[in-house]
């Protein structure tokens, strides 16, 4: 036998059977939907670069580096960061140097003058 | 993501220990064997005393090499002529030397034209009087032996 099923008809037959079930499967399925949807808006909020500190949520436990590898890759960059910016800094000093070193070694003013 | 995590704490000591020989060739001192041929050329005055020289000064000698092959050839004289006497001096003397050097060039341009003139001129006639004084010398030594 050939029945014609649309969407409205689903939707009834699930009423029905929704009104048949005890009230405290209904209870569990209702806590199990909130459940879902927190779990969802948590996972949707998790900052980007949480995997590497190992952010926890309940759930998500899952972490790439430990805690002291975040400290000692932070200190790494921030030595980095002062290497380059002293090097830097010295590079300019030790170029405005040189150009006075040429300066004075190629100038037509003797270097004598310039010495005590 | 154990073995992920692992791997990338050996990546993270690697990057560490990849800096260290930056940093320490940073401080090496350069044997005068390692200097390129220019180099060697613009610094040839100093070839002997180059290997017990201070690693900063060295530093600073191999920085005024780098627009050596752009200097005129009465730059390069001047420059080659002066090194030895620019080395011999304390840091410290260079370093005030260096700041006379810069009062100097605040000076305006005609006036630094004036110094220069001046001091050329002063230049020209203290080397007239040694020369005068070196001929009397030999002239009177001329005479002794004569005598």
């Amino acid at each position: 036998m050939k029945t014609n099923i649309n969407t409205q008809k689903i939707k009834d037959l699930l009423d029905v059977s929704t009104s048949q079930l005890s009230p405290e499967t209904l209870d569990h399925l209702r806590m199990a939907r909130t459940l879902a949807i927190n779990h969802q808006r948590t996972r949707q909020s998790v900052p980007v670069l949480a995997w590497i500190g190992g952010h926890h949520n309940g759930q998500n436990t899952h972490s790439l580096l430990s805690k002291p590898m975040v400290w000692l890759m932070g200190a790494i960059f921030a030595a980095c960061l002062i290497t380059g910016a002293t090097y830097w800094h010295n590079y300019s000093i030790e170029h405005d140097i040189a150009d006075v070193d040429i300066a004075i070694l190629t100038d037509d003013m003797p270097i004598n003058v310039f010495l005590d | 993501m154990k073995v992920l995590r692992i791997r990338f704490n050996g990546l993270v000591i690697a990057i560490a220990l990849g800096l260290l020989p930056s940093i320490t060739a940073y401080a090496a001192k350069l044997p005068w064997t390692a200097l390129s041929s220019v180099q060697q050329e613009a610094l040839a005055p100093l070839a002997k005393e180059w290997e017990s020289m201070p690693e900063k000064q060295q530093k600073h000698l191999l920085a005024t090499t780098k627009k050596y092959p752009q200097f005129s050839p009465k730059q390069k004289q001047r420059f080659q002529n002066r090194l030895t006497e620019w080395s011999k001096l304390t840091p410290e003397q260079r370093n005030s030397a260096r700041e006379k050097y810069k009062a100097y060039r605040k000076v305006p341009p005609d006036k630094q034209e004036e110094m220069k003139r001046m001091v050329l001129q002063k230049e020209a006639e203290k080397m007239a009087a040694e020369a005068a004084a070196a001929d009397a010398a030999s002239n009177s030594n001329v005479d002794e032996s004569n005598d």
